[in-house]
């Protein structure tokens, strides 16, 4: 079954808060939350465990950082 | 507080003993803050002097027993680590003071320095006390009347049932990507004294913009670090190209903050691990290409883990007799341990904007330069614009050598 964009968009705001301990708007700036190069590989992997897919996450581009959203756009891409 | 030290302090007190070894000042990492005109010198000093969370810092010691492990321990009175330097020239301490040693200060040590009517302010410290984000705390600490907090973070232990399956997978990794033709700037037998020196790429904010777009391009998404060590390899290729002696590889470590967000703070101790990077001459040819190799190493080494088992390596390393763990790290590189030294502080707005009450105008972090590799790059970034910093010994750098490379690594980073 496809996953949705909102579950995971959901799924990836819940991540994030964990290593934040605050509330994550989906679009929040992303390296403002203070989420570094290896918090962000740390949490491709956690996707890829909960959904069990692999994602090439050396390619994630400066646009596919901004926020929640778009990365959990280029994670779907790559889930689906 | 009596204690072992931690895995990645007895690291560092591993590469102190080394660079004593060497001839060297030591592993001290060191902070400069300017605080610009109309500043008491004195009354600085008099404030340091009388903080309680300087004096505590003071009291702090290693206490070697062997065959124990080295311990923290406290002095029951605190020594004078103020210095007061009226009319003496602060560039000058850049390159030419910076051998001094920590002496009777202990792991400590402030320098106020007063010329043509600037203030600086120098702080240096044992890199085994602390690392960069360790400096942080006690700077915010300053004039709050006392550290009410833990000293130290809890125990770090290697409890885990897998802790040496990490350390062997850890071993295993570290080595594997090292060896004895790793590409060096070492010069050994230049007869220069063994004083780090240190100098400063500042770049505007406009320039950091050019920089940034630079990345993006070279596709340093991901981590921009990757294309500020791939301009500094290749700066470094470029010097010994010039020597006519192009290496096969460039093998470089960078640490990382292994702290937990939102964690309980602590004053003292080292949280770090390190990323290990490997380039071949081939990868070196252009930027693009050296970033590439080196997203590839740095995904690699976060889905294995690396950073989580090297830790539990320093933690092992500690039970090992210090010439058994020095020989461990010697022998794969021939004693040169690395090409450079590298290390991205992320962005220095994190700095307290003041210090000890005055604003502060620029602040320096001046890292230590083991010596091999002999070059030490530091990047930070501050009010928006990017800070480089490079320490080098000049048996690794002669004069000319330090004004191309700084030119060339200035010219790569803008992608010229």
């Amino acid at each position: 079954m496809a996953v949705q964009r909102t579950e995971l968009v959901e799924v990836l705001r819940d991540l994030v808060k964990e290593r934040v301990a605050a509330p994550v708007a989906e679009d929040a700036d992303l390296a403002a939350l203070g989420l570094d190069s290896l918090s962000v590989i740390e949490l491709m992997m956690a996707v890829e465990d909960r959904f069990g897919a692999r994602i090439p996450v050396e390619g994630i581009g400066a646009d596919d950082l901004r926020d929640l959203r778009s990365l959990a756009a280029y994670a779907l891409r790559h889930i689906n | 507080m009596d204690r072992p030290l931690s895995g990645p302090d007895h690291f560092h007190w591993l590469v102190h003993r080394a660079m004593r070894k060497r001839g060297l000042a030591g592993n001290v990492s060191r902070m400069r803050f300017d605080l610009g005109p109309g500043v008491d010198a004195e009354a600085m000093a008099t404030v340091l002097r009388t903080d309680p969370v300087v004096q505590l810092v003071a009291r702090i010691r290693w206490r070697v027993r062997w065959p124990w492990l080295p311990r923290w321990c406290m002095l029951e009175h605190a020594p004078d680590i103020v210095h007061l330097h009226q009319e003496d020239d602060p560039e000058a301490w850049l390159t030419e003071r910076l051998g001094d040693r920590l002496g009777a200060e202990g792991l400590l040590r402030f320098d106020v320095l007063a010329a043509a009517g600037r203030t600086q302010v120098l702080v240096s410290f044992h890199h085994a006390l602390f690392d960069h984000q360790g400096m942080l705390n006690l700077l915010h600490a300053l004039g709050s009347g006392g550290w009410t907090g833990p000293m130290l973070p809890l125990e770090d232990r290697a409890a885990t049932a897998g802790a040496w399956r990490d350390v062997v997978a850890g071993a295993a990794q570290a080595f594997r990507t090292s060896g004895p033709r790793l590409g060096s700037l070492w010069v050994g037998d230049r007869a220069v004294p063994p004083v780090p020196r240190f100098r400063v790429l500042r770049f505007t904010a406009e320039e950091t913009a050019r920089i940034d777009d630079q990345a993006r391009s070279t596709g340093a998404a991901l981590a921009r670090s990757a294309h500020f060590m791939a301009a500094a390899a290749r700066a470094v290729n470029g010097v010994l190209d010039r020597r006519g002696s192009l290496p096969r590889y460039l093998w470089f470590s960078a640490p990382v903050d292994q702290r937990p967000r939102g964690g309980p703070g602590h004053l003292l101790t080292n949280v770090t691990s390190f990323l290990f990077f490997r380039l071949e001459q081939a990868q070196l040819r252009d930027t693009a290409t050296a970033v590439r190799g080196l997203n590839g190493q740095l995904v690699e080494q976060v889905r294995a883990r690396f950073p989580h088992r090297y830790r539990a390596l320093l933690r092992a390393f500690r039970h090992l007799p210090a010439w058994l763990s020095a020989a461990m790290v010697d022998l794969p590189s021939l004693g040169r341990w690395s090409s450079f030294g590298f290390s991205d502080l992320g962005d220095l707005d994190r700095m307290p904007t003041t210090f000890a009450g005055r604003p502060v105008l620029e602040v320096l972090h001046l890292p230590p330069v083991p010596a091999p590799p002999g070059l030490s790059v530091v990047v930070g970034r501050e009010r928006g614009a990017l800070l480089l910093v490079l320490g080098y010994d000049g048996r690794a750098l002669n004069e000319d050598e330090a004004d191309r490379f700084a030119s060339g690594l200035r010219g790569l980073l803008l992608g010229a």
